[in-house]
Parts: structure tokens; sequence; C-alpha cells
């Protein structure tokens, strides 16, 4: 296992980094959750983020934390898939495939949400009046997105952008042979 | 990467509104009126990230667009693998052939496609397949395979 600092994979990876921080955006809008700062890419940890005030349900949290998982994944998902598909499946490769394949595996690889984001999410249900079932949705994410944070360090973010990107699609197509 | 709800209590008066001094809609964590509000949760985009978009969108409508016929071709890929495992040459030939006519470029298709015609005896689509791909760069194993295949049919006066 080789280190590479996170600012520079988020450089190699920065749309990834806009899509994610744009999605966290697009949640806060839907919900109309106030917008206080937002840092789209930067050469710095965190490489970005959303400064928002508290929604009024704990549920709207859930969703603005996992916005990008979501939307990264689907974004990433399509622009790679016919690229994959092409060169992994039956070599028919050009540069602008290589280019897409980059592209979804940026985009894809930066869905996870941060620890930031567990802890702003751990922080909204640990508050009073949380109602017990959100809680059983919330903590199991908490859960998960932390193992992710660590996972990271042993490049399972990139892994799952390589995951969605390529070999999603390439399933896809020996499922609908 | 985050997204961080602000703590920090910047209003004195949690009835007024931190931005405009007007009536703060009540119950929120950052005293705001529905107004300033509903402004800070659908601020505008900067230009950077509108050209971003933009840029971002059109290799997003070139994938929708490519992958309907990407998908085709990688089933009938798939499925003339799987013909060709089961000895159904014939089969594996109109599978491989819609990859090529989709992507004439599949050096591995072509290949693919030469060699189950050779196994169903149609040798003429077989020699036009590795007519196609002769001085294009293959795997080791496709071309052991399409020379094989070659030899075999010289042998065999075809």
């Amino acid at each position: 296992m080789f280190f590479i600092p996170g600012q520079i994979i988020a450089a190699l990876t920065f749309p990834g980094v806009i899509v994610h921080e744009i999605a966290h955006l697009w949640f806060c809008r839907i919900f109309g959750v106030a917008v206080l700062d937002v840092c789209y890419f930067r050469f710095g940890n965190p490489a970005g983020y959303v400064l928002h005030e508290h929604p009024v349900r704990p549920s709207h949290q859930i969703w603005i934390a996992i916005g990008p998982f979501l939307v990264n994944s689907v974004i990433g998902g399509i622009i790679a898939a016919p690229a994959s598909i092409q060169v992994f499946q039956f070599e028919a490769a050009g540069p602008v495939d290589f280019l897409l394949i980059w592209l979804g595996v940026s985009i894809a690889m930066h869905a996870f949400p941060s620890a930031g984001d567990a802890k702003t999410l751990r922080t909204a249900m640990s508050a009073v009046g949380v109602p017990l079932r959100v809680k059983l949705i919330a903590y199991p994410i908490i859960g998960i997105i932390f193992l992710g944070t660590i996972g990271s360090y042993v490049w399972l973010d990139a892994v799952y952008g390589v995951a969605v990107a390529v070999v999603g699609p390439v399933l896809l197509v020996a499922l609908l042979a | 990467m985050e997204s961080s709800p602000n703590n920090a209590s910047v209003a004195a008066d949690p009835s007024v509104c931190v931005s405009c001094g007007g009536r703060a809609e009540p119950d929120r964590s950052i005293a705001l009126c529905a107004a300033c509000r509903a402004r800070l949760s659908s601020r505008a985009l900067p230009v950077w990230i509108r050209l971003s978009a933009i840029v971002l969108f059109i290799p997003f409508l070139l994938a929708v667009s490519r992958f309907p016929s990407a998908l085709a071709a990688g089933v009938a890929f798939e499925r003339g693998q799987r013909a060709e495992a089961a000895g159904a040459f014939a089969v594996a030939v109109d599978e491989y052939t819609k990859v090529t006519q989709r992507f004439p470029s599949s050096t591995l298709a072509i290949a693919r496609k030469g060699i189950a015609a050779f196994h169903a005896g149609q040798y003429q689509v077989a020699a036009e397949a590795f007519d196609a791909i002769s001085g294009r760069e293959a795997s080791s194993d496709i071309v052991r395979e399409v020379n094989a295949a070659i030899d075999q049919m010289k042998k065999l006066g075809r």
C-alpha cells in the first residue's frame, strides 16, 4: 500500500470534489437550508466544504450528508459506463474513452461522505427530539461513513470509484447477455 | 469535503434576522427571515462553477448518447463468447458481427468473429475478418488463435 497526499488525489480528481459540494448545496436548496459559505475546490484539507445552518428536520440532515453519495455515484457511473464497456468488454478504445473513464472514476470516488459529514450527522442525531426511526436510519449510515473514511486510507474510495465506473457497467452487460 | 452546520449563535435577538433586521423565522438555528433564508439556500453558483458544469454536461450527454450502442454491443459480445464456448459458432459469428458493425475498430471482436467463422466453416467470413485486422496490435493469445486458424485454413486450401 502506498501513500499519496490527499491534496494531490483531490487535485487529480477535482471534478469529483466539485460535484460532491454541488450535491450538498443542491440538497440544502431542496430543503430550504441556508448556506453560509461554500468552497467548491481548493488545495487544502478539506478540498471543499459547504457551511450551512441546522435543518429543521433531522431527516433533512441525513439527505444533505448522503446527497453526494447518490449524485456522485449516478453521474460517475453514467459518464464512464459506455467507455468502460467498450474498453474492458471488447477493446474498442479511443482517447475520449479514457477521458470519460477518468472523469467517471474521479466523480464516483468522491461519492463517499466525509468524516466531517458523519460528525455533523451524529451531532444532529444527538439533539433532543429526534425520532427513534430517524436515529435507526442515521446511526448505521454514520457508522458506514466512518468505516468509509477509515477505508479511504487503503484506497477504498478509489476502489469504490472503479467499481461504480468500470466493474458495474461490465457486470450489467453480463447480466443482460 | 464536508457539509457542516454553523453552530455559532449569531443573533442576540433570535426574532431578528441577522442579515436584514427583519422578522426571523422561529425555531431555526440561525435567525433569518424567510426571504434571506430563501436567498441563502438557493445561492447562485459562481461563474467558474457554471462553466465547469457546462463542461461536465458535454461528456455526460456524450456518454448518455453512446450508452445504448455500447450496451448493445457489449451484450452481443458477451453472447458471442458464450455461444463460442458452447460450440454454437454460427450464432457466435452473428453476435460478433453485431459488435463489429457498431465498432469496426474493435480488433478483439473482429478476431473473435474470424475465429468463430473458421470453426463454423464460414471460411470466406473468416478470411475477411483476418484481413481486416492484419497489422493491428492484439494480445498474444488472440494472435496465436488467429494464426492457428489461418494455418488450418491454408492446409484446407481455403
